[in-house]
């Protein structure tokens, strides 16, 4: 089995049992629906629009929240990497709040956000910003230097070194910390969303629960997963497009 | 939210544009103009069947008539009510009372102006088992668990007060933080001993076949007591008590509304509207009568009963921080 069928099966056999754990009774619960009864809420939340509406909101924040993040943490990451003073000012601070979950910057963060859109889209920018950094500090650091002293040779300026030499040669890490962060965005989104407001994925899935619809909140989960899937499998095609020159260089490399 | 003639405000502005540019449509746009042109209450509420009479106010548009346009987001869990006041995000929230006597005993300004809930007949809530195991008393729990939504709130003095009332020692059973939707799961598959759920699963575990439904610790330990209440901060209040007088009138009348439909369609279609819920389960819901009224009678007895459970250390004079409009 060594073909991607193998992958497939699995989870055809993953959603049998599913199906057959409320069926025969191994499973009863009104929170354990068949799998059955969730894909017919699936298909009544798409074809009259409401789960596609909802999980549209979802993304529109997390795509913002992660652009902003992304765009933070890759020009924070390079001022980081090229300038000590910046690196000896910011390390620090960025070290302190790496570890710091989501949730517990909430409250504070509502003093300063309010409650709407904007809280839950700086909560997505912040998850998102510190894989991106650290990976851009990593990348930048590990450019060859001799491409540094081959551009210092022909005069380019520094601005153009940074453009057009360091950040591409340091794109497959700065990739890596992106593509981490996109799952990551969309699990903060989920949670932003269920703290707080009345949109979203998020909160569909708290007031299906206390609703006592299963069926409706699983067809959001996997709604949500099917876009998960393909957003990451998106972002590899991308991700190989724009670095697949490091790729091929790496079999070459290699001894 | 410090000026709110001056704050920007899209949906003023869409009304304003409205009324410039379309005079002559203006009766068909009547209350949505009208509406966007009164000062702007922003209120959290909870999609849970206790707000109702807010729920009504908004539909009925009583909020509109008295004068305020009520905005509201809802929060599903409740916990960033108080937070979201306090930082002036929402000017008036649904809370647990203990939740802001907590906040109250910390220094924050917070004062009570509208109640909601009470403790009365129909119940809403109630003490589970597993049939055939014969739990029946407090006393009977000891060394067992017990699955309340959390471990330092009204659930858990109701515990502890109604395991003591029926000769059992409160220390002797083990609390365990369930979410409500999950308790039922939790008690069948033994992962505790007992659960007390709240609407609507409460309902829907009446008529469980597999549960028992032994006693209401809620109205054994504080009966008749009012457990949650709309809250304002001292600030807003003091800068605003007309908006906070408007907003109680339109409470009235959605809590008038609430009485005078109890057994009708038109409730059981609101609470559907809000929280989603199937009419069967609304159908099949508790319904009591409500009032919004909330004294200092009503705060003072769940400061006794928070001091005499621990969850509350600070000294309140409880009469400064209701609201008598």
């Amino acid at each position: 089995m060594k073909t991607r069928a193998s992958g497939v099966v699995l989870v055809i056999a993953l959603l049998v049992v599913w199906e057959g754990s409320v069926r025969l009774g191994f499973v009863q619960s009104s929170n354990w629906p068949p799998f059955s009864a969730v894909l017919a809420a699936l298909y009544h939340g798409i074809v009259s629009g409401e789960l596609l509406s909802i999980i549209g909101s979802s993304m529109w924040r997390m795509l913002r929240g992660y652009a902003l993040g992304s765009a933070l943490g890759i020009s924070v990451g390079v001022a980081i990497a090229l300038a000590r003073p910046v690196r000896l000012t910011l390390e620090p601070t960025i070290e302190l709040l790496r570890p710091i979950p989501i949730t517990a910057i909430v409250p504070p963060l509502i003093f300063v956000l309010g409650l709407d859109d904007r809280l839950k889209v700086i909560c997505i920018a912040f998850a998102t910003f510190f894989p991106v950094v650290t990976n851009t500090i990593s990348g930048v650091t590990a450019v060859d230097a001799t491409y540094l002293r081959v551009a210092r040779t022909f005069g380019i300026p520094r601005a153009q070194t940074i453009r057009s030499v360091i950040v591409p040669a340091a794109l497959p890490y700065i990739l890596a910390g992106l593509r981490t962060s996109l799952a990551i965005a969309l699990v903060v989104t989920v949670i932003a969303e269920m703290l707080a407001g009345d949109q979203g994925i998020g909160h569909y899935l708290l007031s299906m629960q206390y609703a006592l619809r299963a069926p409706e909140m699983y067809s959001a989960i996997i709604l949500l997963t099917l876009v998960a899937y393909c957003l990451n499998r998106l972002f590899v095609l991308w991700e190989n497009h724009v670095i697949g020159w490091a790729r091929s260089r790496e079999v070459h490399e290699a001894p | 939210m410090k000026d709110r003639q001056v704050k920007p405000n899209r949906r003023r502005f869409l009304g304003n544009s409205l009324s410039a540019l379309l005079p002559a449509t203006l009766p068909l746009f009547g209350n949505a103009v009208r509406a966007a042109d009164l000062p702007l209450l922003h209120v959290g509420a909870i999609t849970i069947s206790d707000c109702v009479p807010f729920y009504a106010a908004m539909q009925q548009g009583y909020f509109t008539a008295s004068g305020v346009n009520v905005v509201t987001e809802s929060e599903t869990g409740g916990a960033l009510g108080i937070p979201a006041v306090v930082a002036g995000a929402y000017d008036i929230v649904y809370s647990n009372m203990v939740s802001v006597l907590q906040a109250i005993g910390q220094g924050i300004d917070l004062r009570f102006i509208a109640g909601g809930n009470t403790l009365n007949p129909p119940d809403t809530t109630g003490l589970f088992v597993r049939r055939g195991e014969g739990l029946k008393t407090g006393k009977d729990l000891e060394g067992k668990s017990m699955g309340i939504n959390d471990t330092r709130s009204l659930q858990f003095m109701y515990a502890r007060g109604w395991v003591k009332s029926t000769g059992g020692d409160p220390d002797k059973v083990t609390y365990r933080a369930v979410p409500f939707p999950d308790m039922a799961d939790a008690l069948k598959n033994k992962r505790v001993d007992s659960i007390i759920p709240s609407e609507p699963f409460f309902s829907m575990l009446r008529s469980d076949t597999t549960l028992d439904l032994i006693a209401n610790p809620g109205r054994t330990v504080f009966p008749n007591g009012r457990v949650a209440a709309w809250i304002v901060s001292g600030d807003f209040l003091t800068k605003h008590p007309d908006l906070v007088r408007k907003f109680l009138a339109g409470m009235q009348k959605g809590s008038d509304w609430v009485n005078a439909n109890l057994n009708g369609p038109a409730f059981t279609q609101l609470i559907v509207s809000y929280t989603k819920l199937d009419p069967a389960r609304v159908a099949a819901m508790g319904k009591g009568r409500t009032s919004i009224g909330v004294t200092a009678r009503d705060v003072g007895r769940m400061y006794d009963l928070m001091r005499s459970n621990g969850l509350l250390n600070a000294d309140i004079d409880v009469g400064s921080k209701v609201f008598v409009p």
